[in-house]
């Protein structure tokens, strides 16, 4: 039975799922899509382990489906888990909001065993074991070991150092007081697939306001330390956002397992991505 | 100095406290409700080694050990200057309380029992902020941490834990999550017994079996059903990594932990395991960054020296360990302030 091309939350990554709808067309391959919004909601993850072997599927609606080994997976964006019945509003006694949470914690829990332990060809493996999805990207960027192309960024926890420092872009709740050492040098943004063969293995923007559209060939050392860091972290895709010279030395600012970056390619960037990625893709749905 | 985050009338958080008091070991506590109110945590990561800051020695209002810099509300750090990096980022910061400071350089390991009290929490943003910057603090700080703020995350997921469990050599009972009838039937009519219930989350439940009739209609919810395992059960606390402290449940209930609602008794006693099973769970809680860890396990009856045939439900990353300690007679908080403070 060939693979399936399984895509969840294709629907936040247009660019992506062309790419990967491009090639599922050309090898002739089924591609069977579920949309972000869905994805533990109306459309449910199970799994099964039997004598240590993990089965795992989705059902939707009254079809159940199950995700072979052969099979390629790539969860690109899913949502939050919308609110479970039964329904509780403030009225609800306390019990009713117990049950509530409890069965959404089961819920979000079921979807992280899931990602962590579903059979198939998974592109950025997620779950509650995967560094790239389970730290924040301050905890990523600063865990890179300082090197000749990369260095982690210098951060403050309290009170604002001073005008060289501006805060952390992370909007959660709890990290408004955390800053970062503004840092010489235009911005970049690198999409790294450890698993082509280098030197196609980063693609190299420049980032202007407004648009990334101007690709860079990135240095022999650049492209290697971006590699390690994305073995390191388990992920077969990254996103980093540099601030520095690539051919002297790039602060880490963001790491980021999720295509969000190459949607926002324009120009002859988008044109490089496509090449790299396009690459990547193939690889990835050879037998 | 050993830093304790947590909050004083949590059970487990006072009997560590106490410990150290008894043993006369320095230490710093951190009440949870007082973060953002009267403590703050400060922290620097210097990240390029060729631009360092400029280090601040003083807190102004803080510590009163003289005059403070105008922009010394701030950690900085030191790192070498020669222009090429040499070390990794490194931690600098400290606690502050109203009245002083602990430096994190005075500190040799961190135990923290944040957010498993009964206490309600502060809603501020200065509370909310200087919780994550705790989070920051254990998971950057260098030393010993029981436990890594991210590394506790596995646990809100069994099944998320599964893999790296079988990787390390043991057995998980065969288990059903969620799935619909067609593919679950299988696995219960093959389990023969009636399927065990437990929840798929962190959510402390009563382990118990049930019918599967009383199941209802597709698709099952989110809970696990797995089959029931027999042997005893041996909660193993992994200290440093390394020291395992094993206790052993005789009972005849399925959930030992909760004796009481199932009209049995429960009575723990110290064991010893085989060597390659202690090597297994070492692999386990490295491979899940747990540096203090609370497996369960199921020995086969008769015992085997073997892991693969030994079965684990899961591993507690913040291990309630006091339950343990007073009925098995293990010595577990005196383990973890040994490892905590470098020993």
């Amino acid at each position: 039975m060939p693979p399936r091309l399984i895509l969840i939350g294709a629907d936040r990554a247009p660019r992506l799922r062309a790419l990967v709808r491009a090639e599922a067309t050309r090898r002739g391959l089924a591609c069977h899509e579920i949309p972000a919004a869905r994805w533990g909601a109306d459309v449910l993850p199970w799994l099964t382990l039997a004598d240590g072997t993990f089965t795992a599927g989705w059902i939707d609606g009254d079809d159940a489906f199950e995700v072979t080994p052969a099979d390629r997976v790539w969860v690109m964006a899913e949502d939050p888990l919308p609110a479970t019945e039964p329904a509780v509003d403030a009225t609800d006694p306390p019990e009713a909001r117990g049950q509530a949470d409890y069965l959404r914690e089961e819920a979000i829990a079921a979807r992280e065993g899931w990602h962590t332990a579903c059979p198939g060809h998974v592109i950025n493996r997620r779950g509650l074991c995967a560094s790239a999805f389970i730290h924040p990207a301050w905890r990523l960027a600063s865990m890179i070991d300082p090197g000749p192309a990369l260095v982690p960024p210098t951060l403050a926890f309290g009170s604002s150092p001073g005008p060289d420092h501006a805060p952390w872009p992370d909007t959660r709740r709890g990290f408004e007081r955390v800053w970062w050492q503004r840092v010489r040098g235009a911005l970049h943004v690198a999409l790294v697939t450890p698993g082509v063969v280098t030197p196609g293995a980063v693609t190299l923007c420049r980032w202007t306001p407004g648009a990334i559209t101007e690709p860079l060939d990135a240095p022999p050392a650049l492209t290697a330390a971006l590699t390690a860091l994305t073995r390191r972290h388990r992920a077969d895709y990254l996103e980093v956002w540099l601030a520095g010279d690539p051919l002297d030395r790039c602060t880490v600012l963001d790491v980021n397992a999720q295509p969000v970056a190459v949607e926002r390619l324009t120009g002859a960037a988008a044109d490089a991505a496509d090449a790299h990625l396009g690459r990547f893709i193939a690889d990835w749905c050879l037998p | 100095m050993i830093l304790v985050l947590g909050t004083i009338d949590e059970a487990v958080t006072a009997h560590f406290l106490a410990h150290l008091v008894a043993t006369d070991q320095p230490f710093a506590f951190v009440d949870e409700r007082q973060l953002g109110d009267a403590v703050r945590i400060e922290l620097g990561v210097c990240g390029d080694p060729a631009r360092p800051l400029d280090a601040i020695d003083d807190i102004p209002g803080v510590t009163p050990r003289g005059p403070s810099d105008a922009i010394a509300d701030v950690i900085s750090c030191h790192m070498p200057s020669d222009g090429m990096p040499d070390a990794p980022p490194r931690l600098t910061g400290r606690v502050c309380f109203p009245r002083w400071h602990a430096d994190l350089a005075e500190i040799t390991g961190i135990y923290t029992r944040l957010g498993t009290g009964a206490a309600t929490l502060p809603d501020t943003p200065a509370a909310r902020a200087e919780r994550a910057h705790a989070a920051a603090l254990l998971d950057l700080f260098a030393g010993p941490v029981a436990n890594r703020a991210t590394a506790m995350w596995s646990n809100s997921s069994k099944p998320a834990q599964y893999p790296a469990i079988i990787a390390a050599g043991f057995r998980v009972p065969d288990t059903v999550i969620a799935a619909p009838w067609l593919h679950a039937r299988p696995h219960l009519d093959r389990w023969g017994a009636p399927p065990i219930v437990k929840s798929t989350s962190g959510v402390r439940s009563l382990v118990k079996a049930i019918d599967p009739a009383a199941l209802g209609p597709d698709p099952l919810p989110p809970h696990q059903l797995q089959r029931r395992i027999h042997g005893d059960n041996i909660r193993v606390h992994l200290v440093g990594g390394h020291t395992a402290l094993a206790s052993r449940a005789v009972t005849d209930a399925i959930d030992y932990r909760h004796p009481g609602l199932t009209g049995h008794d429960t009575r723990l006693e110290a064991t010893e395991l085989p060597p390659r099973v202690i090597d297994a769970c070492r692999r386990l809680a490295h491979a899940l960054d747990i540096g203090f860890a609370g497996i369960d396990l199921v020995e086969p009856p008769g015992g085997s020296p073997d892991p693969a045939d030994w079965h684990c439900f899961e591993v507690n990353t913040c291990p309630g360990y006091l339950w343990y300690e007073s009925n098995a007679g293990l010595p577990i908080a005196a383990a973890l302030a040994d490892w905590l403070c470098g020993g």
